[in-house]
């Protein structure tokens, strides 16, 4: 596989500009015109993301509600129970499985061929993954969740990915945000990545974040078959510029932990927080970067990207972001030599 | 003769949500109206205890996140495995409390008079452990500064309620016998001169290791998690107090059958044998949407005429 150090990417999603919000919601506007508006709105973020610089690309979940409502709305066997709270006055459509899951046919394809059409990037498709979808919705139809999990991977989630993979989706990032809820279920979230994965010939990431400490996915992770981690980390670091470990007390514990077990998978890097309006220095990600390298000891295994989607934050300031994102990794690359 | 009740926070309604999100100038009017709904619903359903449904509460702890002295609202963190989250109460100095926190936040208005009153509130240790302390030196220090809180708070409220109800998720989940000792010192600090009954509830844990331990602490009530401990790997054995079992899942949007939860009841009277017994749901109702939360409140009065008719 061709190595691309530093290589610069988005996670998923961006927020939907107001018009299109306005319009989605107007009754008296028809699905067609909804969805070329959808289709507009891919086609601007793309244009901004190869504007900004990144190297890897995706449409910013134009067309997509949420990572998760989406997916459930599109397999037989799931459906929407109501709403539970995420936080404060947050709420989230939650799904509940009232018997076994059955594959409908591919819900990301035809947005997959826009974006293919369309960019002029490398293209990293994200998909929402079995324990995912398992962990938040309620089971009522299976013995275990282990059986509700895995049969997702089986029956759902791999049949997608080989449709996904047969219409030229060569890079795929399985979201799994569930993925260290429970520690003590690695085990399980291993299995159903590589149930999901079996037999497909494609790049593969897992994008996790807002876990307690990445170091508990060991040593269960070793044996997931992905070739990228896009890890959250810059939430917990310090917002101090320079590459000593106190400076970069959000990345230590976690790369110490990948080199001792002698990892040779790429990291997505979080470098950018998600939750803060804030917009991270040029300098602020170039030193995180470094020192991800210097850990590392390898510039191809650092990928550079957000902690997470960015829809929770302006369009404003999301691009502000990805800009600097982008002129901080030149920057370390020029440092490294690149 | 079994009795009833459900647990914390009930989950909003639709349009609650929506006037949340919108910041509704009648949103405090929503609230009471609709709190005034839950609790003759929890009437209809023939439970024993009524409490608040705290629907106006952002979680568990924000009343007092919010209000004590020395404590500052921190980040967004996740409420156990849940995909749900709070905002962490920071320690930055000596807490304290006027003693009205819980008196306040809770509708004692609206409670008719028929009502036997319960209220929920965390355990000392629960209440440490979902904080972040950036005063006190030590474990012990901080359960000690929370049970002083609990203590004022209850007695500022015991004559207008006939059960406290101690939430102990964090409790639940320890099993080292010296930590053990050191909350049930600080529990028995809380109910010293308190004539109040009182449960300990041990949400979301297997304490099949523990509830030797936990039978010593100063409660009249021991509440298991049936989801989470499997009644198998419980010894038969003589219980010292009353058993609240939560077999009423409030984490599952499947209906329980009133015969399962019999079958069920009719086996933990034969392991445990307690002094009385209970049935409860198995966490807060919030984590099921509202009408999945009122098919199980109409489950419970089900399993009550049930159990009634078989002198269970």
């Amino acid at each position: 596989m061709k190595k691309f150090p530093l290589a610069t990417q988005e996670i998923g999603s961006i927020r939907k500009p107001k018009w299109l919000v306005k319009l989605l919601q107007d009754k008296n506007v028809s699905n067609d015109v909804k969805e070329a508006a959808r289709s507009d709105v891919a086609l601007l973020n793309l244009k901004l993301f190869e504007d900004i610089g990144l190297d890897v690309i995706y449409d910013g979940e134009a067309r997509r509600v949420e990572m998760y409502e989406y997916s459930i709305r599109r397999i037989e066997g799931l459906q929407l129970a109501g709403k539970i709270r995420s936080w404060d006055n947050k709420y989230y459509n939650k799904g509940r499985c009232t018997k076994k899951v059955k594959y409908m046919g591919p819900y990301h394809v035809d947005e997959f061929l826009f974006v293919k059409e369309n960019a002029n990037k490398m293209i990293k498709l994200p998909i929402t993954g079995a324990y995912t979808l398992a962990d938040w919705s309620y089971n009522e139809a299976y013995k275990s969740k282990e059986d509700f999990t895995i049969d997702l991977a089986k029956k759902v989630i791999r049949p997608l990915i080989k449709d996904l993979v047969k219409t030229g989706a060569d890079f795929i990032q399985i979201d799994e945000p569930a993925a260290t809820t429970h520690p003590d279920e690695m085990q399980l979230v291993v299995d159903s990545f590589n149930e999901s994965i079996k037999g497909i010939n494609a790049k593969f990431g897992i994008h996790i974040c807002y876990s307690e400490d990445y170091s508990n996915m060991y040593p269960e992770v070793l044996e997931m078959k992905n070739h990228q981690y896009e890890l959250e980390f810059a939430n917990r670091d310090s917002w101090n510029k320079g590459i000593s470990h106190s400076n970069r007390n959000g990345y230590e514990s976690f790369l110490k932990t990948f080199k001792e077990y002698g990892e040779k998978k790429e990291i997505g890097l979080g470098v950018l927080d998600v939750h803060v309006d804030e917009v991270e220095s040029p300098e602020l990600v170039r030193d995180r970067l470094l020192y991800a390298v210097k850990m590392t000891d390898n510039p191809n295994l650092v990928h550079v990207n957000p902690d997470c989607g960015l829809r929770t934050r302006s369009r404003e300031t999301s691009f502000a972001k990805l800009k600097n994102m982008v002129i901080g990794t030149e920057m370390a690359k020029k440092r490294l030599e690149l | 003769m079994i009795n009833y009740w459900s647990a914390g926070i009930y989950p909003r309604n639709e349009k609650l949500i929506e006037s949340t999100r919108s910041y509704d100038k009648t949103l405090e009017k929503q609230f009471k109206k609709e709190k005034s709904r839950l609790l003759r619903i929890q009437l209809n359903n023939k439970l024993d205890y009524i409490s608040d449904p705290l629907i106006d509460w952002d979680d568990n702890l924000r009343p007092f996140t919010d209000n004590l002295k020395g404590i500052e609202r921190g980040p967004l963190t996740r409420y156990y495995e849940n995909n749900t989250f709070y905002r962490q109460p920071i320690i930055k100095s000596k807490i304290g409390t006027t003693g009205n926190i819980l008196k306040n936040s809770i509708c004692f208005d609206l409670f008719t008079s028929k009502s036997k009153v319960k209220i929920d509130i965390l355990d000392p240790f629960t209440f440490y452990d979902l904080s972040a302390n950036e005063f006190y030196r030590s474990e012990e220090e901080v359960v000690n500064a929370f049970a002083e809180i609990i203590k004022k708070e209850l007695n500022s409220l015991k004559k207008d309620v006939q059960l406290i109800q101690f939430n102990s998720p964090s409790l639940a989940r320890i099993e080292e016998a010296d930590r053990l000792n050191m909350v049930k010192k600080a529990m028995e600090k809380i109910v010293k001169g308190l004539d109040t009954k009182t449960c300990l509830n041990l949400w979301g844990s297997d304490i099949s290791n523990t509830l030797e331990e936990f039978q010593e602490f100063p409660v009249d009530i021991i509440g298991i998690d049936f989801t989470s401990s499997n009644i198998d790997k419980f010894d038969k054995i003589e219980m010292k107090k009353g058993l609240a079992c939560g077999l009423i899942d409030a984490k599952n949007t499947k209906m329980e059958k009133s015969s399962d939860i019999i079958r069920e009841l009719k086996n933990i009277k034969k392991t445990f044998n307690p002094e009385s017994l209970s049935v409860i749901t198995s966490w807060d109702f919030e984590f099921i949407p509202e009408s999945f939360a009122d098919k199980k409140l109409q489950i419970m009065k089900q399993i009550k005429e049930k159990s009634k008719m078989m002198k269970l």
